[in-house]
């Protein structure tokens, strides 16, 4: 996928969906473009009840192929726990956290419901973490906050329990 | 807090043809010269080089995971501004020289009066 698809898929998809009154965007998206083949995305969702959602993505070249792929990314949504002077969002890895998939370090992994462990994609059944995209990760949450659902069953994956 | 930032997406049409559409992103197109700022900034804050971070995984490791996305992002971005301005400068030299290979050709001065 090009930054041109990109785009316009995001597009298509961020008009379909509705965010709900108390939902803000504390950082519109926002995408910092290198070529048509690396960009890296941002966006920061907060909540009335003191929560936040974060998405982060970077899609780099695939070598040798005029075409990219996404290298990294980081989708967060949990308590905020302090901003700096100009409002920024601050994080800790120590923070809490309700969920956070993502790949620092690779391979993709899942945080839930606390900073630690680090939960890996063998331990998380009917989720592929490495390719889970962000309006899937956020419509769960949106339909988590709405409904009570808990976020496991909006996501629909489980936890195996390793005996 | 701020407050809720409203978009429309519309199309844009001159007669049949689309031409530039809104979009949801703010895009900011970075220079390579910006990208080798940011970098340069990531490694004078943690005083260690891009080489060294990306080879000592114990040095790596004691970046925290926002600043270590941002510096791989950009060491990413970096890569890829290289690599397109290596090719421009191959296609400005390679258009140098069929230029000139055209000046020395008598065919083409023929061509030319023509």
């Amino acid at each position: 996928m090009n930054y041109f698809e990109f785009k316009r898929d995001f597009d298509k998809k961020r008009g379909k969906l509705k965010l709900p009154t108390d939902c803000h965007e504390q950082m519109p998206p926002s995408v910092e473009v290198a070529s048509q083949y690396g960009w890296t995305f941002e966006w920061i969702l907060t909540f009335d009840d003191h929560k936040y959602l974060r998405i982060r993505e970077h899609h780099g070249k695939i070598a040798g192929l005029l075409d990219a792929v996404r290298k990294s990314f980081a989708f967060h949504y949990g308590p905020i726990t302090g901003k700096d002077f100009d409002g920024n969002l601050l994080w800790a890895p120590t923070d809490p956290v309700e969920i956070r998939i993502d790949t620092s370090p690779h391979p993709a992994h899942m945080h839930f419901g606390a900073p630690e462990p680090h939960i890996q994609q063998e331990s998380v059944l009917n989720l592929k973490l490495e390719t889970i995209s962000m309006f899937i990760f956020l419509k769960a949450i949106l339909k988590h906050r709405q409904s009570g659902v808990p976020i496991n069953e909006a996501l629909r994956f489980q936890i195996k329990v390793t005996p | 807090m701020n407050a809720p930032i409203k978009h429309r997406v519309k199309p844009q049409m001159e007669g049949n043809v689309p031409v530039a559409t809104q979009t949801f992103l703010q895009e900011n197109y970075v220079t390579l010269e910006e990208v080798e700022n940011y970098i340069f900034r990531f490694e004078k804050r943690y005083g260690v080089s891009t080489s060294d971070y990306l080879k000592d995984q114990t040095v790596r490791s004691r970046i925290p995971e926002d600043d270590a996305f941002k510096w791989e992002a950009y060491i990413d971005h970096r890569r890829e501004l290289q690599r397109i301005s290596d090719e421009t400068r191959r296609e400005y030299l390679s258009g140098l020289r069929d230029s000139k290979s055209r000046d020395n050709d008598p065919a083409a001065d023929l061509l030319l009066a023509a």
